[in-house]
């Protein structure tokens, strides 16, 4: 309905259109962009037209196209990450085409790359208050990633990156944009793609043995796709993003054709990756009570294996001035290295620019996607890897006389799991996008942008009869779960330029709305027929269904004023109304406002530092508002719900527990940022520096209620969280001589997180895991009961025999004082480590020899974050014992290494005994390409051979024990209950993230 | 109302006003207005009244067996439930919450029948079968609660408005609350016997085995053995019919909490000890356990449910016998030794499948030979309750009748519980201190 009537709008929009175009007289400018050193072409350089919104980005043949430039003498800017800025003059004739050639030679200050996101409008870095990240194809191509967002790893500072674990298809990715600030929807930014915004939930739709780890739906874009991401990390620089900006946007922008004949570029990767570790285990001869033990079996052997991935990408671009065209096909397909678990990808692109006239032209994308990933549970209370966590090593799962055993503690059968269970999901997905500028005078742009992200998702389960030696699951189950999502959204945008002497305007308009609708529907049954597979092989059938619909309505206006290039002012309101607010709280506003002065244009700063020295310096602050509405599961909050029950074999209904919430209204983040570019040395090193200091305010969380009252909690606001940090991006051109380059990218990230006020008691936000979210502490800090200590030695309080004892070890207060020397026991549970990390950092060198040859290492690290070692926990299990620690309870009686027998047992509720310092260090990206581009080579291949050999997590730098400090046990945290984002950092049955080795090969004819 | 014009105008702004309404309601479930204004409403509360009586009877008689001698847990994932067995029981407790938390839920459910059925046209016969039963549901929850808490508030309904606070109950102590739960019982008779139910009642809300008339007497009998009311209590056992057996159904859609708990996670079970005390009485514990060698989490025997070993398996309201022994027990009291003596033959007399009713457990016993002293026949009819009434949740009130209460060797090890962590987060003026500590008292302890 909206769809189609938005299109009727559009055209006969157009149909107006003709008689005012060609009104003016416009001609187009071309040119080429290279490497001063190497003579390479650069890709993803910024061309613009100065002093005018017009511009474009430079193709992978280093090619570019600008058209309808007004006639008369104007000056291109051509500008890229790495290289200095150059300006050059050019007539535009009327119905003609100018060329301008750039060569460009290494810097490593940007301030004049030309962003777009959360700035009204295309607009120079130097003009915007805010730091910006920026990632080009290059950094993307070249990281050897499943995704996009794993690709981004390490490139960014301010944002952690963390890959979840190593599920298929590149795991779940969780990014944090300056620290949590939200406990509901995972804390995740806002992505857009070419304007559309795009679904990132990680639904699955039936469980998968753990409160997540499965991947968010970033997972279906293709990197290869990729030309430029922008990301904007706080409320400063996301105001205009209104209700949905309070962890930050992420704007990705997907290649455009270039002008020419056809290009096709072949890609082809494969890759094999491995888990990088085993856990050592109980292989000890004799049991607890001294009898030899019969075998003891390695599950891992059994579970795990070398996977691989093939993938392919074939493009084509090309086009004339009026059309241009990128295509793209692409296919992946892995075999994780879980036995029995594989993704694969499949899809295709076209993205058109159309040039209609000489003021309209047309973007139109189409992106279609299939995601197949075949998940096998793994999590808290059934999986493979939970199975060789949980079960002794003197359990063999293998068949004995075709009958698998039963586990002992933990059902079932690990063989039984990985070769009967199945767990596929299957998502069919199309992203459109269709985008119209029009540009009616030199000074007036506007644009139109009506974006459509939806897909189809499928997901069955099926465990067959017999897997479980008891309950319901042991009559086997099949269950099929179907959701379509659609989200659409339109965006107009209206911008004018403004001269008025030494000043210039900007004034900027703009609307958005988007309307969000989400239908699942499920069917489940249990008690199987043997060998039937689907649900309607059941005896004990069950169903479900859920509708959501969310739409946002929004507006804002911003005014920006520039003087003499240096300083730049901006103010802007945006006006937000969501679905999910109450009526009372329909409309909510976010103001902002920004300064920036660029001390180095001052001929008086000139004059005093020579630029040998500091060449360029700029200081920049702002102060925004943003918010974040409620998330899809609580997109009903504020209604008062009746639930569906029966009894007797009638129909009816109860009121739900959750009290609907008349005045919800969204989260509020205040945000202040401060910070300076700085370039030392002729530009060859640049440093950007930004404080900031966030305040989310209204924090939505579940206040209990009464239950005297018959309902237990509200979806409310209840108190407010800080982040503070700073960031450091520094950027050098170490050597720039015709056949060396070498450049290097270091990131400092430093967040502090608290918990500022909280209007309800501490709660536990993991529901049956031990942290808490607590006023006065980090969000999500481990929290429980630990080994008790002297008061006043610190000693540990050992039993008789020299066991650890609980911190509750004697029930009387009075005894446990007398027993402690003090009181420092009182209070059983205790803060006992943080997940937030104290800093992250990343270092980046990329070598350049000859013309040819390519070198790149990132080192990616966290710093100072705690793990709870959960899979650790679970072999202390009375029963289980089948780590290397139990063989030293084992150990005869006077060897030094013994422990005393029930050592274990008694740490096993000692959460504290499981926290473990998780900094790392990995060894995130190597890569090493050759380009083979003699003439022998160019005769058959046009844009030459590219080999490239790269790993990817290579090595860890750990102190931790565990397989793998990064993952997660709750993933991205989204869409669930009984996890909110303030829950990181527990490692428990999570597959660990692989090392992986890729040879790639690409082709362009 | 400016506020929605200016929607409007802005929602106009660009492209007319079409499909940009933000006031969705919500499609997935009925909301409170729906439900309070339509006879369909009120007939749907009604079913989900009973399914709410089912979890919140199933939860009373589990925590009450875990505080008592009558369950253990094998569970190794929640310590707090074999805790209470030893009587260590925290406020944060599930168990604790459980109890409290579906208790009210059966009331809030009763009360949005009592107070709003007035403004919706339903037939005669519906309305007051619907509000009859209203009334001894709430009753009985009320009961639930009083049996396991010292205080309790009453004037808990609450319904969201825009603009009113979210309420904060007052506690009043128990005896008040069982006296107001009696006279809810006499109007839920009025209510009642207004006329003949319904056949739209009995076949849209009423499930099958729920008898209200036998069951209101039933519980006035019980509440006010409780208040040691004797003439009103045996009044009341008089006037309960005796062939009557008024249970709640339970299905494989609507599983019996008392069977999900005894599988599940915490794995809630018979100990075997209430077998073993009395091999003479084995027809009645073998109508509600089964021999098992099954081994607790803290190492006590446990049986299984013969009663309540599959999730289809009803609860009882109350045992038949029950209101027979609570005949007897008044009598005792009122010094009529000898009808209370024939009464108990007529529960020791009782054999399985046979009798009055046959769904129920009987000893299939001599008649009581024991001397004819009030002492001897309490001991009689408190040691017939323990075997009857297996796994009901009343052995709880009969610890504190009993003062056997404590501590290894009490009946119960415990008076009260803490009033659950919940309500006190969120009511925190009003819900008063903890009668007894996390620990259990030693026994014998006097309940305080």
């Amino acid at each position: 309905m909206h769809f189609l009537f938005v299109r009727r709008f559009v055209l006969s929009a157009l149909a107006l259109l003709p008689p005012l175009l060609g009104a003016q007289t416009a001609g187009s400018v071309r040119g080429r962009v290279t490497d001063l050193g190497t003579g390479q072409p650069i890709a993803s350089a910024q061309l613009r037209v100065d002093g005018t919104t017009l511009g474009t980005l430079s193709g992978q043949n280093g090619e570019y196209l600008i058209p309808a430039v007004p006639a008369g003498q104007r000056v291109i800017v051509a500008r890229r990450i790495g290289y200095g800025e150059i300006r050059r003059g050019v007539a535009v004739a009327a119905g003609g085409t100018a060329t301008a050639d750039f060569a460009m030679s290494a810097a490593a200050v940007t301030l004049g790359e030309v962003v777009v996101t959360g700035t009204g409008g295309p607009t120079e870095k130097r003009a915007v208050g805010t730091s910006i990240g920026t990632v080009d194809s290059t950094a993307i191509r070249n990281a050897a990633a499943t995704t996009i967002d794993q690709a981004l790893q390490g490139k960014i500072a301010g944002a952690q990156i963390v890959q979840n674990s190593g599920n298929p298809g590149g795991g779940g990715i969780s990014v944090r944009l300056r620290g949590t600030s939200s406990f509901i929807s995972g804390s995740d930014p806002l992505y857009i793609v070419d304007g559309v915004i795009v679904d990132n939930s990680s639904a699955s739709l039936r469980e998968l043995g753990s409160r997540g780890n499965v991947q968010n739906r970033l997972a279906d874009l293709n990197p290869a796709d990729i030309e430029r991401i922008e990301v904007i990390r706080g409320a400063a620089a996301a105001a205009l993003y209104g209700s949905r900006a309070n962890n930050g946007v992420v704007q990705i922008f997907t290649r455009r054709g270039t002008v020419g004949k056809p290009r096709i570029t072949v890609q082809s990767r494969a890759t094999t990756s491995e888990v990088p570790r085993f856990l050592g285990i109980n292989d000890f001869p004799i049991d607890a009570t001294g009898l030899p033990v019969a075998s003891r079996t390695d599950l891992q052997d059994m579970i795990f294996r070398d996977g691989s991935t093939g993938e392919a990408n074939v493009s084509v671009e090309g086009g004339s001035e009026q059309s241009r065209y990128y295509l793209n096909g692409t296919w992946t397909r892995e075999t994780g290295v879980l036995r029995s678990t594989a993704p694969e990808r499949r899809g295709a692109r076209l993205n058109l620019t159309q040039q209609i006239s000489r003021t309209l032209d047309v973007d139109v994308g189409a992106n279609l996607v299939n995601t197949r990933n075949d998940f096998q549970i793994n999590g808290e209370a059934l999986g493979v890897l939970t199975s060789f966590l949980f079960n002794p090593t003197t359990y063999d799962p293998t068949a004995v006389n075709d009958i698998f055993p039963f586990a002992p503690i933990l059902n079932p059968n690990p063989l039984v799991q990985l070769n009967r269970f199945r767990n596929p999901q299957d998502v069919n997905r199309f992203i459109g996008s269709f985008q119209a500028r029009w540009h009616p005078l030199e000074r007036l742009t506007t644009s139109y942008t009506l974006g459509y992200d939806g897909y189809s998702m499928e997901q069955s389960e099926f465990f067959p009869r017999g897997a479980f030696p008891v309950g319901t699951a042991a009559t086997g189950l099949a269950a099929n779960s179907v959701r379509n999502s659609r989200i659409l959204n339109h965006d107009g945008v209206v911008n004018y330029l403004l001269p008025w002497r030494d000043l210039q305007f900007t004034t900027s308009g703009g609307f958005n709305y988007t309307e969000q609708r989400i239908r699942t529907t499920s069917a489940a049954a249990t008690d199987l027929v043997p060998v039937v597979e689907v649900v309607s092989g059941g005896a004990i059938p069950s169903a479900s269904q859920s509708i959501i619909d969310l739409k946002t309505l929004g507006f804002y206006v911003q005014e920006a004023a520039a003087w003499r290039d240096r300083l730049y002012l901006s103010a802007a309101l945006r006006a937000d109304a969501s679905s999910t607010f109450a009526e009372e709280e329909r409309w909510q506003l976010f103001p902002k406002a920004s300064l920036s002065y660029v001390i180095s244009e001052e001929d008086w700063f000139r004059n005093a530092v020579p630029a040998s020295w500091l060449s360029s310096l700029r200081v920049r602050t702002a102060i925004g508002y943003a918010g974040n509405q409620p998330s899809v599961r609580n997109a009903y909050s504020r209604f008062d719900d009746y639930v569906a029950t029966t009894f007797g074999g009638r129909s009816g209904v109860v009121n739900s527990v959750t009290l609907g919430n008349e005045q919800l209204k969204p989260e509020r983040q205040r945000e202040w940022e401060l910070g300076g570019d700085f370039g030392f040395l002729n530009d060859r090193v640049s440093l950007e520096a930004t404080y900031y200091d966030k305040l989310v305010t209204d924090l939505l969380f579940f206040r209990p209620v009464p239950t005297s009252l018959g309902y237990s909690q509200q979806f409310s606001p209840i108190g407010s969280m800080s982040n503070k940090g700073l960031e450091l991006l520094l950027r050098t051109v170490n050597v720039d001589r015709p056949d060396v380059r070498w450049d290097m990218t270091l990131t400092y990230t430093r967040n502090r997180n608290l918990v500022e006020a909280l209007g309800i008691p501490d709660f536990q936000s993991a529901s049956g895991y031990p942290n808490r979210v607590r006023a006065g502490e980090p969000v999500g800090v481990f929290y429980g009961l630990y080994a008790a200590r002297h008061c006043v030695t610190g000693d540990l309080l050992l039993d008789s025999l020299g066991r650890l004892r609980p911190s509750n070890s004697f029930i009387s207060i009075d005894a446990r004082r007398q027993f402690s020397g003090g009181t420092c026991n009182d209070s059983t549970s205790k803060v006992l480590g943080d997940p937030n990390p104290d800093w992250l950092g990343s270092w980046l060198n990329e070598l350049t020899l000859r013309k040819n040859l390519r070198f790149r290492v990132l080192l990616d690290g966290s710093f100072g974050n705690d793990v709870m070692n959960l899979s650790a926990r679970i072999r202390d299990l009375i029963g289980n014992l089948n780590s290397p620690e139990a063989e030293r309870e084992l150990l005869p009686y006077g060897d030094p290494r013994k422990l005393p027998a029930g050592y274990l047992f008694r740490r096993f509720p000692l959460f504290n005994e499981y926290v473990e310092d998780g900094s790392f260090v990995k060894l995130r990206e190597v890569s090493l390409s050759y380009t083979l581009d003699q003439p022998w080579v160019r005769r058959y291949l046009a844009g030459g051979l590219e080999v490239t050999v790269s790993g990817r997590n290579l090595h860890t730098w750990t102190d931790y024990n565990g397989y793998d400090p990064e993952v997660n046990l709750f993933g991205q945290n989204a869409e669930r209950a009984g996890a909110t984002a303030a829950d990181r950092g527990f490692d428990f049955a999570t597959i660990p993230i692989p090392r992986s080795w890729s040879i790639g090969a690409r082709f362009t004819f | 109302m400016r506020q929605q014009i200016l929607a409007l105008a802005l929602c106009g702004l660009p492209f007319g006003i079409a499909g940009c309404d933000l006031d969705t309601t919500n499609p997935n479930a009925p909301t409170q207005e729906t439900i309070f204004t339509t006879p369909e409403g009120l007939i749907s509360l009604g079913v989900g009244l009973q399914a709410r009586l089912g979890t919140s009877t199933a939860n009373f008689i589990y925590g009450a067996g875990l505080v008592t001698d009558e369950l253990g847990a094998i569970g190794t994932a929640l310590s707090t439930v074999s805790d209470a067995e030893q009587g260590n029981v925290a406020p944060n407790a599930g168990f604790v919450g459980e109890i409290w938390n579906s208790s009210y839920r059966t009331i809030k459910t009763a009360n949005d029948i009592l107070f709003n059925h007035e403004a919706v046209s339903l037939r005669r016969g519906t309305r007051s079968a619907l509000v009859g039963m209203a009334y001894l549901i709430k009753a009985a929850a009320i009961g639930e609660i009083a049996q396991s808490f010292k205080e309790l508030p009453l004037d808990t309904y609450f319904v969201p408005a825009p603009g009113t606070g979210i309420k904060t109950p007052v506690f009043v102590d128990r005896q008040t609350a069982l006296t107001f739960a009696l006279a809810l019982l006499d109007s839920a008779a009025l209510a009642y016997n207004d006329t003949i139910p319904s056949a739209e009642f009995a076949s849209l809300v009423l499930a099958p085995g729920l008898n209200i008339p036998s069951t209101i007497p039933a519980y006035r009998a019980r509440f006010r053995r409780i208040l040691n009311d004797w003439p009103g209590a045996l009044a009341a056992a008089d006037s309960v019919s005796r062939t009557v057996f008024s249970v709640l159904p339970f299905s494989s859609l609507n599983r019996s909490v008392i069977f999900t708990n005894s599988t599940g996670s915490s794995g809630v079970l018979p100990v075997d000890a209430f077998r073993l005390s009395d091999p003479t009485d084995s027809l009645r514990t073998r109508y509600h356990v089964t021999a098992a060698t099954i081994v607790g989490r803290i190492q006590t025997p446990l049986d299984n449910y013969a009663r309540y070993g599959a999730d289809t398996a009803s609860i009882p309201l109350y045992y038949p016998d029950e209101i027979l022994l609570i005949k007897a027990e008044a009598l005792v009291n009122l010094g009529r030794l000898v009808e209370a003596r024939a009464v108990v033959d007529s529960v020791r007399t009782d054999c399985p499948g046979a009798g009055r009713v046959t769904a129920d457990p009987g000893p299939c016993q001599s008649p009581y030979l024991g001397p004819l002293t009030a002492t001897d026949l309490l001991t009689e009819i408190y040691r017939n309750r323990r075997y009857e009434l297996f796994a009901t949740g009343l052995r709880w009130e009969d610890a504190r009748r009993l003062q056997s209460v404590g501590a290894p060797n009490g009946i119960a090890q415990r008076c009260w519980l803490p009033y659950p962590i919940s309500e006190r987060n969120a009511n925190p003026a009003n819900v008063p201190p903890d009668p007894e500590g996390t620990e259990p008292p030693a026994f014998p302890a006097p309940c305080p």
